[in-house]
């Protein structure tokens, strides 16, 4: 482990800067920093997660021009190049999930994956996970290094890291920093172990093998009977991926643009004849809990869900998934 | 309060004259009185009612279309049930109104949000809200942090009910000093903060969706034959994502502040509500909800309107 003091931080700043953009932590969003200072935001939980920066909101595909009977494409893909500092595990390992989508086999996707393999991740151990956090129930915790390039811990006024991956341990070897030191090192562990503890961990063993035996299961009129049917869970989720892609018109142009879409939307499964599979908001809430504790499990061995608690804050109403796996779990199954 | 409701809404249930009691219940996020359906005797005991139940139950009422309803109603669900009868979205006598004198409700999304540290306990006392957080115990003026729509709400009590729980409160005041604030602003300002509070959307439709008049099952925002609003966030296609839904609103929204209370990234969308329904009342002695029989604002034609804003 390196370790440089926070009031040192441009000795960093710099050699990240040289990578690209330098995305901080702010209240609201993942923001581009100006100066060094920056770095040391203490925004534990930032509203829109990164997500935002692989994934954005809106993203043009394609542009067309009509000239006369001509008609001209042009290609758009928007890229990224930088680096993340200050991403906490919760939202790298989102990432994480998120590549396991687009990033294998048929399914890459070339918009996503020219800014995500441009993109470094640096890490930061979350040190006041929050009411609403319960990611260790999905076998990590707020000091796990592994969905990082960099990883680092903010011990007293110093700021500890090492390099996780091929990319990130060239970066850490070309920068001008000493070795932690022995007492350093021994502080982080204690504070490893104090702070993952005070995150409230859910026992949802089985819950994948219980939901498959769950499809017509009365419980999906209880969960969903106070939704909404908005957006706002699935848009801030760190590993909700669904877009929608559609042609904007304008006079003698457009471009084909890709938005992001919610399974919890009417729209989402209304098809052209008008047949919804999916017509009441019970069924909608059924596939969101199904994707994330079933079908990704059953496709990645993976949850779907890393416990961030965005989803339990953002909606109006105040659906809190850990109350709905719990009421799950308790189900009993009818023969 | 809370234990009057649980035993009218207890009784209704026993009795069979309701299959389901529309109310709140204490919810996980401090500041969260959230929407409960009960449906039987031992759920009632989670039923509750603070000024931190924001959304508006009328929302839930079209969806329980084939069932016996209870609803715990302020004066502006009341509204919102007159307007969607007029409509004809739901039938009166299949809802049971409990009535609730309301003082306003809070902001309760953008208090939580400024008090910027994890918050342990909440009450009300003395018209003060007083917030225990990790480190400290503040106090805020309940005055302060309620709903605009509230402040100047000329009707907090249920129009009408079966059962009323509580005493009936007086009115704040009435009027709209807020709009007429935003009115003497030269247009370019007006323009300005209409710009800066439109840009913050998401367009995750949680201001549609809670609130009670926007029942359509296709809205334009989503119509794709014609399209009306392009997706995505061009400006031109956000901005009038909003105007047409305020537009749309012209005679039914019933200024309960729904939407705006539940929007995750705090767009203020009552400023605009709020102005149309001013111009109604000032310009047409029109004020939506309160008469179930009267056609819908937009529904009747009379030779004596004003048409001076015609072109
Ligand atoms: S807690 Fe909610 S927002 Fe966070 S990952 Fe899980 S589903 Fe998504
Ligand atoms: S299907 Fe639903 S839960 Fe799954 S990624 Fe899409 S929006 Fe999220
Ligand atoms: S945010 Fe809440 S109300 Fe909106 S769709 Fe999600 S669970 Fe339903
Ligand atoms: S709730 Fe807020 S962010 Fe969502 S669509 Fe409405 S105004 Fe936009
Ligand atoms: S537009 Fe807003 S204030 Fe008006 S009825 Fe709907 S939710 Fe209530």
């Amino acid at each position: 482990m390196k370790r440089v003091p926070l009031s040192e931080l441009e000795r960093i700043y710099e050699a990240l800067k040289s990578y690209g953009s330098v995305w901080v932590r702010k209240k609201n969003a993942y923001e581009t920093a100006e100066t060094p200072e920056e770095l040391l935001s203490t925004v534990s939980k930032v509203k829109k997660p990164a997500k935002f920066i692989f994934l954005p909101e809106e993203e043009p595909l394609l542009a067309f021009v009509q000239d006369g009977k001509n008609v001209t494409f042009q290609e758009v893909i928007r890229e990224a190049k930088g680096v993340i500092f200050g991403i906490p595990p919760c939202e790298a390992k989102a990432i994480s999930l998120l590549d396991l989508n687009f990033l294998q086999g048929e399914g890459e996707d070339i918009y996503y994956k020219k800014r995500r393999e441009n993109v470094l991740l640096f890490g930061l151990a979350c040190l006041a996970p929050d009411s609403r956090c319960f990611c260790t129930t999905f076998g990590y915790g707020p000091f796990t290094e592994s969905f990082t390039d960099i990883f680092g811990v903010v011990v007293d006024d110093v700021l500890l890291f090492e390099g996780i991956t091929e990319k990130g341990k060239d970066l850490v070897k070309n920068l001008d920093v000493e070795d932690a030191k022995g007492e350093e090192l021994k502080k982080l562990e204690a504070m490893k172990k104090e702070i993952t503890e005070r995150v409230k961990k859910l026992d949802i063993q089985g819950i994948q093998e219980k939901l498959a035996r769950m499809m017509d299961s009365e419980i999906w009129d209880k969960i969903s009977s106070s939704c909404l049917g908005c957006g706002a869970c699935t848009y801030y989720c760190p590993t909700c991926y669904c877009f929608d892609i559609q042609d904007v018109e304008r006079p003698n142009w457009g471009y084909r643009l890709r938005t992001w879409d919610s399974c919890m939307f009417t729209l989402y499964t209304l098809e052209g004849s008008g047949h919804n599979p999916r017509p009441e908001l019970k069924y909608r809430w059924r596939n969101r809990l199904m994707h994330k504790f079933n079908y990704y499990p059953v496709l990645y061995q993976e949850f779907g869900c890393v416990g961030c608690g965005r989803c339990i804050e953002v909606c109006p109403v105040n659906i809190d998934i850990r109350e709905i796996l719990m009421e799950v779990k308790n189900e009993p199954i009818r023969a | 309060m809370v234990k009057k409701i649980r035993e009218i809404a207890r009784k209704l249930l026993e009795e069979g004259k309701v299959d389901v009691v529309l109310g709140y219940e204490k919810g996980t996020e401090p500041l969260s009185e959230r929407p409960f359906v009960a449906r039987t005797v031992e759920e009632v005991e989670r039923l509750t009612y603070s000024p931190f139940a924001i959304q508006n139950l009328a929302t839930y009422l079209p969806r329980f279309n084939n069932n016996k309803v209870a609803i715990l109603a302020r004066g502006c669900t009341t509204r919102a049930i007159n307007v969607l009868i007029s409509e004809g979205q739901i039938e009166r006598d299949k809802i049971y109104v409990i009535g609730i004198p309301c003082n306003g409700v809070i902001k309760t999304r953008e208090l939580r949000e400024s008090i910027g540290e994890e918050i342990e306990d909440v009450s009300i006392q003395n018209g003060e809200i007083v917030i225990k957080t990790t480190t400290e115990e503040k106090k805020v003026k309940f005055e302060d942090w309620l709903n605009i729509s509230c402040k100047y709400c000329e009707y907090p009590n249920p129009l009408f009910y079966d059962v009323l729980v509580g005493e009936e409160v007086k009115p704040r005041g009435g009027g709209y000093p807020d709009v007429e604030d935003y009115e003497k602003l030269d247009e370019d300002k007006r323009w300005e903060i209409f710009e800066a509070e439109m840009s913050k959307c998401v367009r995750c439709y949680a201001c549609r969706q809670s609130c009670p008049m926007c029942y359509c099952e296709h809205c334009f925002v989503d119509s794709t034959e014609p399209r009306w609003v392009e997706p995505g966030f061009d400006k031109t296609d956000l901005e009038s994502w909003h105007l047409i839904r305020v537009l749309h609103m012209a005679g039914r929204c019933v200024d309960c502040g729904t939407c705006e209370l539940v929007c995750p990234e705090g767009v203020k969308l009552l400023f605009l509500t709020r102005k149309v329904a001013r111009d109604l009342k000032r310009d047409f002695d029109y004020v939506s909800g309160l008469n179930p029989e009267k056609p819908p604002f937009f529904g009747e034609f009379r030779y004596d309107d004003k048409g001076d804003f015609i072109l």
